[in-house]
């Protein structure tokens, strides 16, 4: 066995706190080969690792650099391009936990190092060549959400011959995009940029829309996974119905809710169909908003003295009898189950409700959030785009945006939610093309603009005589005639000040929604501390998510504008299509292996395994694609469970060799 | 329970005490006075000259007893539950004890005339203020003041200035009397526009603001007129204590109106 | 949270009752003591905080302001003595146990209610006892702020 040990300086990253001559020294004489390099990553070092291995100089490899979670993957290639299993390789991580926390004190950190790298060479010494798990690959992929980042990420993948199943919980595609009026930095319709997507989803061949419908369950992993997908029920035969909207406008006032498509400026009937742009454009009944004003329950039926069958009204409004009452609907839907070889997450986010922020007068209908006035701001909405305050129809004199509500903020989130700088410039532009008169102020902390067009943007809401006001709000107190008094300061002035206005319109935060959450928990990828999806690296691997095979894209991994947004998507689509375009795929092989003579069937690991991949016939059988290696069944009485790479004999020699 | 009245209550306001007496008879509920209590000390001034002298203070207070002691006080609330937290002592404040433990519906039922007036509340900063170490209701907008004034059957208005100090707060009033008395017309500028018959309160500290401040900004020609009680008095009244019994002859401001609708209830 | 976490959002001033007709400004104060190092107990105006912890509230980098003003406050006094009638106030508290002792009328209010008189104002023993932690913790302070010279 001849082991090299090669130690990286990451340019001052580790050299400037571990002493790496002094490793250099240490090391000489207990592996075959040692040496260093400014940079392990870079292709001269990797030149000269496979040289060594290439040469017979070493068959075992140590690299003393950053964590392996960077550069594993290219390590191993130069042992893979010299011949040799690229398993054979182990790295001793003593950047981000020796040299990035140890600053301070340097003698320490490099006694560390030697333990971590003296770990590292234990273990290497353990290792047995091992070969990639290999695994036919199913040419399809699911996408989760029909937003703007969905549905571009679907039509990607569609046009590259993948057959995609694209699933969203609303009955209709188009996300929150298809409710704002217009987008910057171009002012252009969002409807123009977000309609033709949503048609072309609808028509395309390779794309399986499945709307109104959640997903249920996932198993398996990377190139086959299993899903169910839970269509839900709408009361409504979809296809007969041919989105009228006749059955809309007969339910009674009382069955009537606040519109979630119009942020709950308007009401909808228990009868509805989300948007006059809706695709597909079907109609859905709310059983729950239902006051049975027919008299029928679902599931019955009534017959008039004439024998003839009793309509409800809307029954009676549907021309092409899409409703029937009497049938027995089945509440629970429908559950569909297919397999697809990737997924794309693509769930969107949510705003927070004004609700959270007393101190802004939330109670008053005159203080909405951005989101409500996009409604306001939109010919779709409930003013047909005017600008109006819905408290009494009336045209404001005076509009008031605050900013960082609830971002940059310790209580709520401390991220900066990025677009809603510009996004309240440009309703503030857009209030004073329509109406030149309303006096408009923006509240902020400071205007982000970062990127291109978008400085510029900010500098046109100036000229037009926006008045951004530097300092954010404290407080609002709502006069007795309704209108709004902002306790505001004046930083550039350096004074309170105080503004009287109509309407105050709430930047509230970006958050990822609840049942983005739960979805995350359900298919087992991280959420990060921001609340949002945890990409899998922020710079090499952004659109990854931390289990393989699952990608992100849009506003669930974290704030981000329209043209971020629908980059990032195509960015996954083509990261999806890169590794299902291949026949089979490859899996690093760190999965639980039986040693069959020593299994004596008593079927523990059975019981424990998390993932439903091990089973007890005689002795225990592994199913090598349902393993994630977690390791809990190598906890076997009879020690006959291993996980490869990680075996109870490699685990021991390396916690001899740190505590030794 | 042992009551703890602070300077503010025994030696300015007691028909509060006197009040708060006979709405735990009603209650059924024991209370006795807490003898030779001190004042508690005052949190925001006494920490702003030495906080050693602000705990040693508030701890004898609390060792005199080990029952749970009771406040009407903003301030002595404050210093007690700080202090009393620490050294494992069971404090709490009138208001909150109502809204909580006995229930808006229990006072409902013990409600015996039913006064049917448009009242301001007023909770004062440090009944729920740091909300953190306070733990009792929003930060911003509080609701238990507005909920026991509903109770006794007369209308919590809202007002512009709601969420405002009265101005009299850590040792301002003391240390700027004018700046307490600028922030008290503020305060009261709000209160006016909601045309109410008083302003309700649940701190002696805030009530000696409303009441001797308005005083002064009468003699500076600046008259508002709006009674100032503190809702012990209110409750009492409602519960059949005769009006005469709540002390009103310590407030400077009380008009003849409000007078008359205490004494006769809804009519 | 450090004053050096403050982000100059305006918050803690756009909330001050006291800074809209004082010279209270809590984001300078703030700002002058990162820029300059100027200490906070160097100024005279946080003796116009109504401490009613809006700021504290509000603030979104969790910045304690007001608690910061009452503790720069406690090296204000030693440098410079209580303003106004505070001291007349913590004389009240070392002689009687009382930062508003009551006066005959209110004894007789409270007889007339008929209400125990028990405050340690009235207890010599208690009285003694709060005069003693007084004298301990700020005596030569209050003796200092309330004598005629000051």
């Amino acid at each position: 066995m001849k082991i090299g040990l090669y130690i990286c300086h990451c340019g001052r990253n580790i050299a400037d706190v571990v002493d790496i001559k002094n490793l250099i020294g240490y090391f000489k004489d207990k592996v075959n080969v040692v040496r260093d390099h400014l940079f392990m990553c870079s292709e001269p070092a990797w030149e000269m690792i496979r040289s060594d291995v290439t040469n017979k100089l070493v068959d075992r490899v140590v690299i003393a650099a950053c964590s392996p979670y960077n550069h594993e993957k290219f390590f191993r290639s130069a042992l893979e391009t010299a011949g040799l299993s690229k398993y054979l390789l182990e790295i001793a991580n003593i950047r981000e936990q020796c040299s990035w926390v140890h600053g301070k004190n340097k003698r320490e950190a490099t006694e560390k190092a030697k333990r971590l790298i003296e770990a590292a060479i234990s273990k290497v010494k353990t290792l047995k060549p091992l070969d990639d798990l290999r695994f036919e690959v199913e040419r399809s992929v699911l996408v989760i959400g029909g937003g703007i980042a969905g549905m571009t990420a679907s039509l990607d993948l569609a046009k590259m011959g993948f057959k995609v199943y694209l699933v969203e919980k609303e009955p209709s595609v188009g996300g929150k995009l298809i409710k704002f009026d217009k987008i910057f930095p171009l002012n252009d319709c969002a409807s123009c940029v977000v309609s033709s997507l949503m048609a072309e989803v609808a028509n395309n061949p390779m794309i399986e829309l499945i709307t109104y419908a959640e997903v249920e369950e996932v198993d398996g992993s990377f190139g086959n996974f299993n899903v169910k997908v839970r269509k839900k029920q709408t009361y409504v035969d979809w296809e007969k119905c041919i989105g009228c909207g006749a059955c809309t406008t007969v339910c009674p006032p009382k069955a009537w809710k606040p519109n979630e498509f119009d942020e709950g400026l308007s009401k909808r009937a228990a009868m509805y169909i989300v948007s006059p742009q809706a695709v597909p454009k079907k109609a859905v009944h709310d059983p729950e908003l239902c006051v049975n004003c027919g008299k029928k329950k679902l599931g019955t039926r009534r017959f008039l003295r004439g024998g003839k069958e009793y309509l409800t009204p809307c029954e009676k409004a549907c021309p092409t009898k899409a409703i029937d009452r009497s049938k027995s609907w089945n509440p629970e839907g429908e559950l569909l189950n297919f397999n697809v070889g990737a997924i794309i997450v693509a769930t969107g986010y949510k705003v927070m409700e004004k609700e959270t922020f007393k101190e802004y007068a939330p109670h008053s209908p005159n203080v909405i959030t951005a989101l409500q006035f996009e409604r306001i701001l939109s010919p779709t909405g409930p003013t047909g785009g005017k600008v109006l305050r819905l408290s009494d129809g009336k045209k404001p004199k005076a509009i008031s945006f605050i900013s960082c509500v609830g971002s940059r903020d310790v209580r709520y989130h401390t991220y900066c939610s990025k677009v809603c700088c510009l996004y309240m410039l440009k309703q503030a532009r857009l209030v004073k093309e329509r109406e030149p008169e309303i006096d408009v102020y923006i509240h902020v902390i400071d205007v982000r603009a970062p990127g291109k067009d978008l400085e510029e943007y900010y500098i046109e809401a100036r000229r037009m005589g926006i008045g951004v006001i530097r300092g954010k709000v404290g407080g609002i107190e709502e006069l007795p005639n309704g209108r709004l008094r902002i306790l505001g300061f004046d930083a550039d002035l350096g004074m309170p000040v105080e503004v009287e206005v109509d309407l105050v319109v709430l930047a509230t935060a970006i958050e990822l929604p609840e049942d983005s959450k739960e979805l995350a928990r359900k298919i087992g990828v991280a959420v990060d501390p921001s609340g949002f999806l945890k990409e899998d690296h922020p710079k090499l691997r952004p659109v990854e998510s931390t289990l393989s095979g699952i990608f992100l894209a849009g506003c669930c991994q974290g704030p981000k504008d329209v043209s971020e947004t629908v980059a990032q998507a195509k960015a996954a689509a083509a990261s999806v299509a890169s590794l299902l375009s291949k026949e089979e795929i490859k899996v690093e092989p760190f999965i639980a292996k039986v040693n069959e003579e020593a299994c004596s069937g008593c079927g523990i690991c059975e019981n424990v395994c998390p993932f439903n991949a091990i089973k007890v016939n005689e002795v225990a059988v592994v199913d090598e694609r349902s393993c994630k290696g977690c390791g809990i069944c190598a906890s076997c009485p009879a020690k006959a469970i291993d996980i490869q790479g990680y075996s109870a004999e490699s685990i021991i020699a390396e916690i001899d060799a740190l505590v030794g | 329970m042992e009551f703890f009245p602070g300077c503010m209550i025994h030696n300015r306001y007691p028909g509060i005490e006197k009040s708060i007496y006979y709405v735990f008879s009603v209650l059924g509920i024991e209370i006795s006075p807490l003898e030779g209590s001190s004042c508690c000390p005052a949190p925001s001034i006494t920490k702003s000259v030495s906080e050693e002298m602000w705990r040693e203070i508030a701890e004898r207070n609390l060792n005199l007893s080990d029952e749970t002691i009771m406040t009407a006080c903003n301030g002595c609330f404050t210093t007690l539950l700080e202090v009393g937290s620490e050294i494992g002592k069971d404090v709490r404040h009138f208001a909150e004890f109502l809204y909580r433990d006995v229930g808006i519906e229990e006072i409902r039922k013990k409600v015996s005339k039913k006064l049917n007036l448009r009242l301001a509340a007023h909770y004062g900063c440090h009944f729920f203020r740091p909300a953190e170490k306070k733990g009792v209701d929003s930060a911003e907008r509080p609701k238990i003041l507005d909920e026991l004034i509903k109770a006794i059957g007369a209308e919590s208005v809202n007002y512009r200035t709601k969420n405002m100090c009265c101005g009299g707060g850590g040792g301002v009033r003391a240390a700027a009397t004018e700046v307490a008395r600028e922030l008290l017309e503020m305060k009261l500028e709000g209160l006016k526009e909601a045309e109410v018959d008083a302003i309700v309160v649940i701190c002696p500290l805030c009530l000696f603001q409303f009441d001797t401040g308005q005083k002064e900004l009468e003699k500076e020609g600046k008259v508002f007129g709006i009674p100032a009680i503190h809702y012990a008095q209110l409750l009492a009244i409602a519960m059949g204590m005769d009006v005469d019994e709540a002390g009103f002859e310590a407030h400077e401001i009380i008009t003849q109106e409000l007078y008359e609708k205490l004494l006769m209830g809804e009519s | 949270m450090s004053l050096n976490s403050c982000i100059q959002c305006g918050t803690c001033i756009a909330s001050c009752p006291s800074g809209r007709i004082t010279a209270l400004n809590t984001r300078r104060i703030i700002a002058e003591f990162i820029s300059s190092g100027k200490k906070v107990e160097e100024r005279d105006e946080i003796w116009f905080c109504v401490t009613c912890y809006a700021c504290q509230e509000r603030c979104p980098r969790g910045i304690e302001i007001t608690d910061t003003l009452i503790e720069a406050r406690r090296t204000l006094v030693r440098n410079k003595g209580l303003p106004g009638r505070l001291g007349y106030a913590f004389t009240f508290l070392m002689n009687h146990a009382a930062l508003v002792p009551a006066r005959e009328e209110h004894v007789e209010l409270r007889r007339k209610l008929g209400l125990p008189i028990y405050h340690a104002q009235f207890d010599e023993k208690a009285k003694e006892e709060v005069r003693r932690i007084v004298e301990k913790h700020a005596g030569s302070v209050v003796r200092w702020s309330s004598s005629p010279a000051a």
